[in-house]
């Protein structure tokens, strides 16, 4: 089989995973193409080397991270004080979780997920949007299994007290 | 009864909110939940947080799988080359096709040969077609070296491109071709009794002009690309 077929067969379902993670790690939506592109092509460098990896989401979820800080980190610094904007949504009000959800709208998670700490935001990143373990996060970011845990942790409680504190200032 | 490890209620809510932890400790841990309003805290907080993380997930462009597989289908697969240079002779109709589509994923909004020509100089890969039809200008006056000199196809735009290296083995591109270069998006004209323009784009310099013949030259740095057009200027051969 032609390697790039190989490849593209063996990694294109993980694309929207790969999507997310560079969504996280970068503003603009067309730097975040680049860098999923870009972290399809060293992959695939590294995959006609011979380095083919058992699970290829952590793989690539890796590549991903690291061109992300090699390439991007100069932009990252500036990137924590991106501010809260909420924008309308349509409440459902016969749920109060699927209310305060609703009316958050896409641009405001996604702004909300900037406000976090970047270690936080990578962790929930990982876990939280892309699906991977705490072990696979760990590997990914290159620290222990415990800092996953405690970030995952913190970025999960400063995301619901952020928007939740959203959702109680927009309804008062 | 939960033991002092396992009343660490940060590390405890991430692993039961994540849903990795084993079924005893689970069970160990729900019954302390009902008992500890801290842990009952966290986890209401990590839950919702948890949530809103997931409702952050995001369906990548439709475009985007198109774009990867037209990148990978024009990515080298290192042999015997040196550097990070490979050169893909023959089947040259269908990798200029490719490379097109490549190109466009990056510079959507530039002509297609321009987007082809900087596809090649953002990954130092050029679809050849064979030796270059006019001999490589020797820019060395410039400090510049030759690396390689090849016939191209930009997305339908037959050029001959030209590879230089400067001391600090940056790289810059050099096409010259017997057909003019479409103007580049946002292209700024370049002085006053000068044909060409110049534009950014994808993180490049582009300067194209016409004399002594029709060029493109691209470069990360724009003092490189100003290296070969004084060399173009000067080299005593081009014409």
């Amino acid at each position: 089989m032609d390697p790039r077929e190989e490849f593209l067969s063996s990694t294109m379902g993980a694309m929207d995973l790969v999507y997310n993670i560079a969504r996280r790690m970068v503003p603009r939506v067309e730097d975040t193409q680049d860098l999923v592109q870009d972290t399809y092509l060293a992959a695939f460098a590294a995959w006609v080397k011979g380095r083919k990896p058992d699970r290829v989401e952590p793989w690539l979820a890796t590549i991903c991270l690291n061109l992300a800080r090699s390439r991007y980190r100069r932009e990252s610094r500036g990137l924590q004080e991106v501010s809260m904007e909420l924008a309308r949504g349509v409440a459902d009000p016969s749920d109060p979780e699927r209310e305060a959800l609703a009316s958050l709208d896409a641009a405001a998670l996604r702004q909300a997920m900037w406000a976090l700490d970047g270690g936080q935001r990578v962790a929930l990143a990982l876990v939280d949007i892309a699906g991977l373990s705490t072990s696979e996060a760990a590997q990914a970011m290159g620290t222990p299994r415990g800092t996953v845990l405690s970030r995952l942790h913190r970025g999960r409680r400063s995301l619901a007290r952020l928007l939740g504190d959203q959702v109680t200032e927009r309804e008062a | 009864m939960i033991g002092r490890r396992s009343h660490d209620s940060e590390r405890n809510a991430a692993l039961y909110v994540t849903g990795e932890m084993r079924p005893a400790e689970r069970r160990r841990f729900e019954a302390h939940l009902i008992g500890c309003d801290d842990c009952w805290r966290e986890v209401s907080l990590a839950r919702e947080g948890r949530r809103m993380a997931e409702a952050a997930r995001e369906i990548a462009p439709p475009g985007l799988r198109d774009d990867i597989r037209a990148s990978i289908s024009v990515a080298a697969v290192p042999r015997r080359f040196p550097r990070r240079l490979v050169l893909l002779a023959a089947v040259a109709s269908v990798l200029a096709v490719s490379m097109f589509s490549a190109a466009e994923v990056r510079s959507r909004q530039q002509p297609p040969p321009i987007a082809a020509a900087l596809a090649a100089a953002r990954t130092d890969t050029l679809a050849a077609r064979g030796p270059s039809e006019r001999p490589a200008p020797n820019l060395s006056s410039q400090g510049l070296q030759l690396v390689m000199g090849e016939r191209v196809d930009l997305a339908g735009l037959t050029s001959d491109a030209f590879m230089y290296r400067s001391a600090a083995g940056e790289s810059v591109l050099l096409f010259t071709s017997r057909d003019p270069f479409p103007v580049a998006h946002d292209a700024s004209p370049l002085a006053a009794g000068v044909n060409g323009w110049t534009a950014k784009s994808d993180g490049m310099t582009l300067v194209c002009g016409d004399r002594p013949m029709s060029y493109l030259v691209i470069a990360r740095d724009a003092w490189l690309v100003g290296l070969v057009e004084r060399g173009l200027i000067s080299e005593p051969t081009a014409s």
